[in-house]
């Protein structure tokens, strides 16, 4: 069943050197679970031949990388980050961004979409007033497949399962056969664009919020400290950073600070001064 | 793994009759009546019957005989009347073999039936609020590995088996690898059927019910974690156990009232196994 080793060598360099995304050892069971079909899909037999092009064959080279991203995702994933979301930061936020009320939202990787959909019912539903606001989420991904499948926002029962109440999803969603569509008006607050977090970032502005989670787990030190502090630069001084659950900052030498809520957490610039004196601490997180 | 096939899969599957999906809608809503509970069942003479063998059983016995359904409810509480008539509906099901998943014929069945006398056992013994509805969702609780086990071919179980190797639990490597677990499949069967949102939740939670956050999900994970330590079904031991400390300790389940309902479901399992069967 393994894949061999050359092949699994040249496959996760590749994956690494494109997306920053490390494969460990002992993971070729994943490479030839999320490459199975690719083979049959460029006439090629065996995940070995795929291997020996994609030095030669960027198209092919793309697609593997595309595969091996993780696009596990759920809406409201986690639930407690947009509690505090709506409790706290929106509420805050929205108080110091009055006089100009425009709000600047990223999604870092978005995957299928539920994450910034979810922030998108979030805000109707909670903060009506915000109806003559300029709000924009900005969603990005590194696979053009999954912001393809992202833009239509058309949703299996399986996939609305997972975080969505009943009346949730009768209020923002069509039924289309065994499928469900979000409503045209809250898939047009979200806009979504390709982006390699480790490639060339376009022109953006800054953000207010910026979600991105449960992606660093995926890459090795050099590559979150890069990633996180191009974040950094991205970001309003006042703005928040959320990450996943599981990842912490330790040893990433981070512009940021973690902020404490009750059972959720996030994160936000230190100022210059502030990151002299905290660097200097041991195990600052 | 073809999604889409699974799903239509899923949905294929022989569905509840109509009166048990109505009677499930009732014993979940804490404000139904009795009334209303035993009108459905009356409408259903199958279900009437069944209903009355089982308060007339032999650990019911001892009483006076229940002659009306109203009495049968009352006698059994509306918990474990909807876990036998939804148990007697599914039980062609769970009974069928899983070789995808190392289950002989009838080992599910045996697994379920023991998860669901947890659940019922829990409240007295645990001193744990445990919501009527619970008991259905434990029994239920590995509907989704009937359909998913079908799609598992050897190639696939070997893939579930490596990420197993390295360090993955059954259900993560579920997800790693084919992208949807059968705790949530399931809870979409269940769904399908048309029983109420606290069965589906507490069927696709069971293994991870932090993330629903809802009680019942808390219930039949315990449940299904002490129905494998009971030993009452043959069935594989986890490569990778799951630590589910967090969960015993929100329902307050101590090491002594851990004991307790294991040997209060081994007592009650070859009565209860006949209750189903009638």
């Amino acid at each position: 069943m393994t894949v061999e080793r050359a092949a699994f060598e040249r496959i996760r360099r590749l994956v690494h050197s494109q997306a920053g995304i490390v494969v460990d050892d002992g993971k070729e069971y994943l490479v030839e679970a999320r490459l199975s079909a690719l083979p049959q899909e460029f006439g090629l037999k065996r995940i070995e031949d795929v291997a020996e092009r994609i030095n030669t064959e960027p198209a092919l080279a793309t697609r593997v990388v595309e595969a091996m991203t993780t696009n596990e995702t759920s809406f409201f994933r986690d639930h407690r980050p947009f509690e505090i979301l709506r409790t706290d930061i929106l509420p805050e936020l929205l108080r110091r961004r009055a006089p100009r009320n425009t709000l600047e939202i990223w999604c870092a990787a978005c995957a299928s979409g539920q994450e910034p959909y979810s922030i998108a019912m979030l805000l109707r539903e909670q903060f009506p007033e915000l109806a003559n606001w300029t709000i924009r989420i900005l969603a990005t991904d590194i696979s053009h497949a999954i912001l393809e499948r992202a833009k239509a926002a058309n949703f299996s029962q399986l996939e609305v399962n997972r975080g969505l109440s009943a009346a949730q999803l009768l209020k923002h969603f069509d039924r289309a056969g065994l499928h469900w569509v979000l409503k045209q008006d809250l898939k047009a607050s979200v806009t979504f664009a390709h982006l390699n977090l480790i490639g060339q970032w376009p022109i953006m502005p800054r953000f207010d919020i910026v979600f991105i989670r449960n992606v660093l787990i995926y890459f090795d030190m050099d590559t979150k400290r890069l990633v996180l502090n191009r974040v950094g630069g991205q970001l309003s001084a006042d703005g928040y950073v959320f990450l996943g659950g599981g990842e912490t900052l330790i040893d990433t030498d981070s512009p940021f600070e973690r902020m404490n809520f009750e059972r959720a957490s996030c994160y936000r610039l230190v100022s210059g001064k502030q990151r002299a004196n905290l660097s200097a601490a041991p195990g600052r997180e | 793994m073809d999604l889409e096939a699974l799903i239509a899969q899923a949905y294929n599957l022989d569905p509840l009759p109509v009166s048990a999906a109505r009677l499930a809608g009732l014993v979940a809503d804490p404000d139904s009546n009795l009334a209303s509970i035993t009108e459905v069942i009356n409408l259903d003479p199958s279900l009437t019957g069944r209903v009355l063998r089982a308060a007339n059983s032999a650990r019911s016995a001892a009483r006076s005989s229940i002659t009306t359904v109203s009495d049968a409810v009352i006698r059994l509480g509306r918990g474990t009347i909807l876990s036998i008539v939804v148990g007697s509906a599914a039980r062609k099901h769970l009974q069928c073999s899983v070789p995808a998943y190392g289950l002989s014929e009838n080992a599910l069945w045996k697994h379920s039936v023991a998860a669901a006398i947890t659940a019922e056992v829990m409240g007295p013994i645990g001193r744990v609020s445990v919501p009527p509805e619970a008991f259905t969702a434990a029994l239920l609780h590995d509907l989704g590995k009937l359909v998913l086990g079908r799609f598992l071919d050897a190639h696939t179980l070997a893939l579930l088996e490596a990420a197993q190797s390295q360090g993955l639990n059954s259900l993560e490597a579920e997800r790693e690898i084919l992208q949807v677990n059968h705790a949530e499949l399931g809870g979409l069967i269940a769904q399908k059927w048309g029983l109420p949102d606290s069965i589906v939740q507490g069927i696709s939670y069971h293994h991870r019910p932090e993330e629903s956050g809802l009680k019942i999900c808390d219930i039949v994970c315990v449940a299904n974690d002490i129905a494998v330590i009971t030993g009452l079904a043959d069935i594989p031991t986890p490569v990778v156990a799951e630590d589910h400390t967090a969960v015993y300790r929100r329902l307050e389940l101590t090491e002594d009232s851990k004991s307790r309902i294991v040997d209060a479901v081994k007592n009650r399992f070859i009565q209860m196994m006949e209750r189903f069967a009638k």
